[in-house]
């Protein structure tokens, strides 16, 4: 694995495709290469947990951390769920703390479900891949989606057809006979298939031996496991019921239950332990996986488990134990139940209180099964599809809403919260109306008003971060965007659509380019969110100011329809061609300018244009000068006059800059870092003024130096500055690169 | 492919309706009444639960 060559890799694909199979072989080759392996996965029960994720994946290198310092210290109490950790220090120390291992050995991250890891870490670990490219650092990650992670490299893992599987398994020096016995129990899965043909004897992967029966992946799989357990015998099958029913494996409540089953106890369990099927760690009885574990609740008929949740219950009698003992009786529960229902959406209000939206939306989802009457039904129903937005799945809320005709208010309204959501369009009665209608007519502190600076609801940052961004707040607007990931959880609804325009608004705000595709909102969408996506769309390619964008008058209308102004736009269109050091860009702009009649700005486009013809040595008819300054003396304009004059010699430190067209050679990062370093920064002062790693610093130098072929900062320096080496503002000037 | 773990979930449930049943006297015993198989200790818990004061979610707007 070339680690600079794709240093973010995602596997996605369906669950049982093998995701997991082929992180486990990625960490296989990488370790054999001599990388250093650090793992975590996502998990939905784990996804509340802030920092959860990266306290797992730093968990092998705390003495490390204690040798970082400062930085390690920060992180260390942050990472043991110290509040107040201020989240660009999280990621700064994260930064830091992993070079810093990189440079002892290079590192290799493995993510088991990216998607579902929580947030904090996610933030942790993205902006760390972002800025340090130089470093030995890979992230090998798997989702369902491919769109959960952003990869230098995807693979996409589908069920394979037995025919393939066979191939591949033919490819690994299997005989056919078992290749197509190995393939056709795997069911799709290549990690499966494989692990079953590793498991053969070697006479059996040369065809020599039969192969006996392999289960099919799925239903039989199981059986079969559960054919193992109740060859252990019926006490041991009836304790594994029980351990299998308690959530957290205390074995206190296993072995009451059991006696008051009538049953031996946890002595039952022994053959279990032996066979590898359960372990007993500390006062917990725990099963290898939830497969097993699995197979093991459904050893006896449905009666009999309800029996077992029933005299688990009676485990659970303090009050501080009201839940567990809620989830038992729902367990114990033969049929609907209104009373059942109604204490699974107080353990679900709970989960909602603690801020865990995503075991409240399944909660609720259980009392709707549960229901007896419609009113409890569609109460519970609503409330499941608020907490899937507060969850900020839209999609899940969405499938909550299509499941029934909404007969009662609270259901109605949820219904209407989604289809606002989805669509941006209101009845006029949805929660959301007054925020929309603000939002669309440009009102943004009525926006503010409605949701406040720091919205209840996740889905309320899109507007609350549109309207700060008016305000010229754009930090906390960048801020509030980057706290709810709407991508994910509602791609393609209003709500993503109108994140996107957001996010690429504050984008071009920074001076960088958005990407093209996330401004392509489907006509499906309200119009005035597509004006708006139009509007970020021309403001870039204004910034942008590349020869076709100038040239394109569409886009200094629409900024116009937008109340900008033509005025404004051409002055922009002028301004852009002219930082670019773009001549022809300025030929545009003199024939956009005269478009749209407005001769003071055609004028001094012209008199820009003799300035960087010159500037770049190009012949320049004689009058031109002369002809630019008629218009803007007809114009009442003399203020041109003086600096017509210097015409020819350079007009400002930016139009000599951008003249030199190496320069729009180097990427906008390397831009940055080339005006940090010309500034007179140290290589280690421009990576923490920048948010990078000193590797990445280093990279992006050389870099720069290949491309404008200089050989040292001082060049660079003079270059960047057209002016001479600034000795006396840089004391590192001369010194050559080492720092 | 992709439902493997619906078709284990179903097989499971599947198989467990002709699986031993030895306590299933004692899921359903005297002292239950309705259709819900739950005790009246254990109604009288649900329903005390249900009748405190919520500080559920639609109770904090």
């Amino acid at each position: 694995m070339d680690a600079l060559a794709a240093r973010r890799v995602l596997c996605h694909g369906p669950r049982g495709a093998g995701r997991s199979w082929w992180l486990d072989r990625a960490a296989n080759a990488a370790a054999a290469e001599g990388f250093r392996v650090a793992r975590a996965a996502g998990s939905p029960t784990r996804q509340d947990l802030a920092l959860g994720g990266l306290a797992t994946l730093l968990a092998p290198f705390t003495d490390q951390l204690a040798a970082l310092g400062a930085d390690g210290e920060r992180l260390r109490l942050a990472l043991a769920g110290a509040g107040g950790a201020d989240p660009a220090d999280v990621k700064l120390a994260t930064l830091h703390a992993l070079t810093a291992l990189a440079d002892i050995q290079p590192l290799w991250i493995g993510v088991d479900d990216i998607d579902l890891l929580d947030s904090s870490s996610r933030a942790v670990l993205d902006a760390v891949m972002e800025r340090c490219i130089a470093d030995p650092i890979v992230l090998c990650a798997t989702a369902t989606q491919e769109a959960a992670f952003a990869a230098d490299q995807a693979v996409r893992l589908e069920p394979l057809p037995e025919a393939t599987l066979v191939s591949l398994l033919v490819g690994r020096g299997l005989a056919a006979v078992a290749a197509e016995r190995c393939a056709a129990a795997a069911g799709g899965n290549p990690g499966v298939a494989v692990a079953m043909a590793d498991a053969l004897s070697e006479a059996q992967r040369a065809g020599q031996e039969p192969v006996a029966d392999l289960p099919r992946v799925g239903g039989h799989v199981a059986l079969d496991l559960q054919g193992r357990m109740r060859a252990l015998g019926e006490p041991c099958c009836r304790a594994l019921v029980v351990a299998a029913a308690v959530a957290d494996g205390a074995l206190g409540a296993v072995d009451g239950a059991l006696t008051q089953l009538g049953e031996p106890g946890l002595v039952a369990l022994e053959p279990a332990e032996e066979a590898g099927m359960v372990e007993l760690v500390g006062t917990r009885v725990v099963f290898p996986d939830a497969f097993t574990r699995h197979a093991a609740y459904h050893l006896l008929a449905p009666a009999s488990r309800r029996a077992a949740h029933r005299a688990l219950a009676a485990q659970f009698s303090e009050p501080h134990q009201a839940t567990a003992r809620v989830w038992h009786l729902v367990g114990a529960a033969a049929g609907p139940s209104d009373m059942v229902a109604e204490a699974l959406e107080l353990v679900a209000g709970d989960a909602l209180r603690r801020g865990a939206t995503a075991t409240a939306t399944r909660t609720y989802e259980r009392a709707v099964e549960f229901a007896a009457t419609a009113d409890v039904r569609e109460r519970a129903l609503a409330a499941a599809i608020g907490a899937a937005l507060e969850d900020a799945d839209v999609h899940h809320a969405e499938q909550l809403a299509h499941s029934t005709v909404a007969r009662t208010a609270p259901l109605q309204a949820a219904v209407a919260e989604v289809r606002e959501l989805l669509t941006g369009r209101t009845d006029g009665t949805g929660p959301r109306a007054l925020v929309w209608q603000a939002a669309a007519s440009g009102e943004y502190r009525a926006v503010l008003g409605a949701v406040g600076e720091v919205p209840r609801h996740p889905l309320d940052a899109v507007p609350a971060a549109v309207a700060l961004r008016h305000a010229g707040r754009t930090r906390e607007a960048r801020d509030l965007l980057a706290s709810v990931d709407v991508r994910r959880a509602a791609h393609g609804t209003f709500i993503a659509c109108w994140w996107n325009v957001a996010a690429a608004d504050l984008e071009v705000l920074a001076g960088r380019e958005p990407d093209a595709a996330t401004l392509d909102v489907p006509s499906s969408m309200p119009d005035w969110l597509r004006v708006q996506a139009a509007a970020v769309a021309a403001r870039a390619q204004l910034m942008a100011a590349t020869d076709g964008g100038l040239a394109d008058s569409g886009a200094v209308a629409i900024w116009a329809d937008l109340g900008h102004g033509t005025l404004a736009a051409v002055r922009t269109v002028v301004r852009a061609a002219v930082l670019a050091g773009d001549a022809a860009g300025l030929d545009a702009a003199v024939a956009l300018a005269e478009q749209h009649r407005l001769p003071v700005e055609a004028g001094e486009a012209r008199l820009w244009q003799v300035a960087l013809r010159r500037a770049a040595g190009e012949a320049v008819p004689a009058d031109a000068t002369a002809l630019a300054l008629a218009t803007l003396h007809r114009c009442g304009v003399r203020g041109w006059d003086r600096r017509a004059a210097a015409v020819g010699a350079p007009v400002g430190g930016s139009a000599v800059k951008v003249a030199d067209p190496a320069l729009d050679a180097l990427s906008p990062s390397e831009r940055r870092v080339a005006e940090a370093v010309a500034e007179g920064m140290t290589n280690r002062e421009a990576a923490a003024a920048l948010f990078l790693s000193v590797k990445t610093v280093d990279f992006h130098l050389q870099q720069i130096y290949r491309k404008l072929g200089l050989r040292s900062r001082t060049e660079l320096a003079v270059r960047m500055t057209g002016a001479g080496p600034r000795v006396g503002n840089h004391p590192g000037a001369g010194r050559g690169d080492s720092r | 492919m992709s439902d493997w773990w619906e078709q284990i979930e179903h097989a499971l449930l599947e198989g467990s309706e002709d699986a031993p049943d030895p306590w299933a006297e004692m899921a359903d015993d005297a002292d239950s009444a309705g259709d819900d198989g739950l005790s009246d200790d254990q109604r009288a818990f649900l329903q005390q639960l249900t009748q405190q004061p919520s500080l559920g979610r639609f109770d904090d707007d």
